[in-house]
């Protein structure tokens, strides 16, 4: 059986390379009844195609981005809330146990995850220094047009906006139409955005990540113990790719500081208001119906316990 | 009756895409706010202005075409070879509209969100809808040909 | 049923007069048939154009044009022109020419030029005293001058496609936009040369330069002169996003026209704008089949392929090149230029790249060859517009084009060898 993936991470990468080692391990361990067979570089369409394309059977699987799947299961995104996690000792910490609970929830709706992957902490970055909320309001605000989530959290800021396509972005900062964008330090670099950008907020804004789904539908349609297979493989590449992921951002933030972009501590009065507003975000999306409370309840309990000790 | 329908669509989202185009500039400017779902609602009416503007072509079969065995073959055999060609399109495009429906119902099952509250299956309803008319039309072209009544004018 | 059989038949439906779109839809159908998809992938691509920004720029960038054509702007622009080049010997041709480029440049899609400025250029080039051959074969050659100066649709989506491709050398729109200057200037340059060498038996009269006609004609033209300068400012000043600026075009020009100038009725505008809608139509729909089409080869994994089978051969960047533009004419025959660029750049870009060709020049030598694809005999978008716009024969509009076509082949393999003629303002 072949099974057919496509990624937005173009061919050459060390993220498909890894993909190329596990589409060479399962063909092994199944003597050749597995292939996998990848479409890199968004060659597929955005995120929405590729899911579209899963559902008539195209392709079988495929990496996304969290907010992508938020349609299917709008909890999968509970990572990425506003200012949530302070430090990534603390995201290892919930991840541990809450995987499992969104991966197992994702194919309650017909997904079959092998793993959730990394894309790091997204840092404000701007033309003009950025130390408070004040300072935040007054900037031209790039957020993504397409999602809902992050239009909620900038009602809880308070923050006038301005939507744009990711492709419209670079321009957009070159002409001044945008002055502030939101990203990780990986994307930055990968984009080009932070050649245009002076300044870095040092405080982590949101946890962004991707996730490896299949098709339940085609998946189990393999034979059972090449099921086996497939799944061990693809969680174990898929692990390595999270951890590689974290590398690659820190190298990433050094390439940011040989930049010369100024990274920014805000005191401690300014910290406090920024997390007084992103704690209003999981009540407003709660009260939205995107979030459920139980799974906010859950996340909370489990940083507090680690904050705790 | 639909010729009216689809003139005064096109016209209504052309002229409604210029002014969302706008108003957005000058709320940005003037206010600093911006319709977050706006740039998504302009993107649609490009689909829906084009696959519009590719059914009202398919009246009169203008749909551009390279036409160089007809020009070089007597008037008669040419009024047939035309009606043959528009026939073969015709089928094409019904069978595309058949594809294409199915894919609008599946989506409508899914129940995906497009922007604001519009669902995606309405946005993307105009394909269906574009393949099934200009089937028809082409259809009508053909059989007007093949008749050999008064043949179709082509550009 | 045979792929060696279905060749020949979709060949033979082309031919026969089949809308292109439809040949695509059949080859992607059959396509997706072999490889066993269901065919609901055909409209996922068709979608996909709702998902493509910059497509935003088409529609509102035809309307525009087409209202401009519908005014009587060619008459200001040809005058303008003539008023500060009319001077020079040839004059009226360079006039033309210059005319027709700024006017792609500006309209981007290349049938636009030909429907506004050639139903006046034809008298006007004939009343000068130009054979009706001759002003034939220019204002179809023309047609998709000025392909190469910003900010024309297809470089930009060049740009566009280019940039998502990660080569591991960005594409930015400045350099692309700088780099189109030079070839576009040597283009007519070369253009120019020709006309005055085809009509040394029968040179037509100059108009000295006179201050006071060269202020009324700018006079005259005071609302659509500033124009570029607006659109461009706005853009670079960061008052509007780059898809917006074809809004504000639109509704600028709708003002000027309309209510300054007062050349077009407001009953007028319903028609116009379907006019210039059902030609964006059959742009669209053709892009939209190409998509799907394109996703057919991608599943059939024929990009690789080609790329493994130029690897394979090709060591020089020299032969690579001329097979390139022997491609690249053969598919401007074939392709509008949306498909081409959409279809051909992914699959030569990264192998250009390998060779060591500056993507920035691959983007001018691709877009070059795609311009004299435009009226290439047998197969051209030009002829056929010129041909319903005069209401001449196909035949003999490739009689009248074919000099100008050997005379922008010759532009082509210049800028096509001579790299720095491209990167001239932008890795001096
Ligand atoms: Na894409
Ligand atoms: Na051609």
């Amino acid at each position: 059986a072949r099974l057919k993936l496509a990624t937005l991470s173009p061919d050459g990468s060390a993220w498909m390379e890894r993909m190329r080692e596990g589409a060479a391990e399962v063909a092994a361990k199944t003597g050749g009844r597995v292939q996998l067979k990848y479409y890199p570089g968004g060659v597929m369409g955005n995120d929405d195609a590729v899911l579209r394309k899963m559902r008539i059977g195209q392709l079988q699987g495929g990496t996304v981005m969290a907010g992508s799947l938020s349609e299917i299961y709008p909890d999968i995104e509970i990572y990425s809330l506003p200012m949530k996690f302070r430090s990534l000792p603390e995201v290892d910490h919930v991840r541990k146990t809450m995987d499992p609970l969104l991966l197992d929830a994702l194919s309650q709706k017909g997904l079959i995850a092998f793993g959730i992957a990394e894309g790091g902490f997204a840092y404000i970055l701007s033309q003009k220094p950025i130390r408070n909320l004040a300072d935040l309001r007054q900037r031209k605000m790039w957020i993504p047009d397409d999602d809902p989530n992050v239009l909620e959290g900038v009602k809880a800021f308070e923050l006038k906006p301005i939507p744009l396509a990711v492709s419209d972005v670079l321009a957009g900062l070159q002409t001044g139409l945008i002055d502030t964008v939101t990203t990780s330090p990986i994307g930055a670099v990968a984009l080009q955005w932070h050649t245009r950008v002076n300044y870095l907020l040092d405080v982590p804004f949101m946890y962004i990540y991707a996730l490896l789904v299949a098709d339940q539908k085609a998946f189990l349609r393999l034979p059972s113990e090449d099921q086996t297979v497939v799944r061990e493989v693809l969680t174990r590449m898929f692990a390595d790719i999270d951890r590689r992921n974290r590398e690659d951002n820190i190298k990433a933030m050094t390439a940011l500081r040989h930049q010369g972009i100024e990274f920014i501590t805000p005191s401690p009065e300014a910290l406090a208001e920024l997390r007084n507003h992103s704690d209003k975000v999981p009540r407003r999306l709660v009260a939205a119906g995107r979030f459920s409370p139980r799974l906010v309840e859950v996340l909370d309990n489990h940083l507090n316990a680690f904050r705790r000790r | 009756m639909i010729r009216r329908l689809e003139d005064a669509l096109l016209v209504g989202l052309l002229l409604a895409m210029i002014v969302t185009a706008t108003f957005q500039i000058v709320l940005r400017n003037l206010l600093g706010v911006s319709i977050v779902w706006g740039d998504i609602m302009v993107r649609v009416m490009v689909l829906w202005i084009g696959l519009l503007g590719a059914m009202i072509a398919a009246r009169k079969g203008e749909h551009i075409r390279i036409d160089l065995l007809g020009r070089l073959m007597p008037g008669r055999f040419q009024t047939f070879v035309d009606g043959a060609v528009q026939l073969a399109t015709a089928l094409l495009c019904a069978a595309a509209a058949v594809s294409a429906f199915r894919f609008v119902r599946s989506e409508a099952v899914f129940g995906q969100t497009a922007f604001a509250r519009v669902p995606a299956w309405a946005c993307e309803a105009i394909i269906p809808t574009a393949f099934f008319v200009i089937a028809i039309r082409y259809l009508a072209l053909s059989i007007q040909n093949l008749r050999g009544g008064t043949p179709a004018k082509h550009p | 049923m045979s792929l060696y059989l279905l060749i020949p038949g979709l060949l033979l439906l082309t031919l026969s007069g089949a809308p292109i779109f439809a040949v695509i839809l059949a080859t992607a159908m059959v396509g997706f048939h072999y490889l066993e998809v269901d065919l609901s992938v055909i409209a996922i691509e068709l979608y996909r154009i709702a998902e493509t920004p910059v497509l935003v720029a088409l529609p509102l960038f035809t309307f525009a044009g087409y209202l401009l054509g519908e005014s009587k702007t060619s008459r200001r622009l040809v005058r303008l022109t003539r008023a500060f080049i009319g001077w020079m010997p040839g004059g009226p041709a360079v006039v033309a020419f210059t005319a027709c480029a700024l006017f792609t440049a500006f309209t981007g899609a290349s049938g636009v030029t030909i429907v506004a400025l050639g139903g006046l250029l034809l008298p006007a080039l004939g009343e000068t005293g130009y054979s009706e051959k001759f002003s034939l074969g220019l204002v179809t050659a023309s047609g998709s001058l000025g392909l190469l100066l910003p900010p024309s649709l297809p470089l930009i989506l060049y740009g566009i496609v280019a940039q998502q491709l990660d080569v591991g050398r960005t594409v930015t729109f400045e350099d692309l936009f700088l780099a189109g200057i030079p070839p576009a200037i040597l283009m007519v340059l070369l253009l120019s040369l020709y006309s005055l060498w085809a009509n040394r038996h029968s040179p037509t009269p100059l108009t000295r330069f006179s201050g006071r006609e060269a202020w009324a004609a700018l006079k005259e033209a005071a609302w659509e002169v500033p124009l570029p300068l607006f659109i461009l400012g706005g853009i670079y000043s960061g008052y509007f996003a780059v898809s917006e600026a074809a809004a504000v075009t639109a509704l600028y020009v709708l003002v000027v026209e309309v209510l300054v100038y007062r050349e077009i009725s407001f009953s007028a505008l319903p028609g116009i704008m379907r006019e210039s809608m059902v030609m964006v139509g059959g742009i669209l729909l053709i892009l939209g089949v190409s998509l799907a089409f394109t996703n057919f080869l991608i599943d059939a994994e024929v990009p690789d392929r080609l790329f493994q089978a130029i690897q394979a051969r090709v060591t020089d960047p020299m032969i690579f090149l001329i097979l390139l533009n022997i491609l690249l004419l053969v598919l401007g025959m074939l392709l509008d230029i949306f498909s081409a660029v959409i279809i051909m750049v992914p699959l030569i870009l990264p192998v250009a790249v390998s060779y060591g060709i500056d993507p920035v020049h691959l983007g001018i030598v691709f877009l070059a060859n795609m311009q004299i694809g435009y009226f290439t005999p047998p197969v051209g978008m030009n002829l056929f517009i010129a041909g319903y716009r005069f209401k001449k024969p196909v035949i003999e509009l490739y009689r009248a084009a074919l000099p100008f076509m050997a005379v922008l082949l010759a532009a082509v393999v210049i800028i096509t060898y001579f790299p720095r003629l491209s990167l001239l303002f932008i890795r001096p």
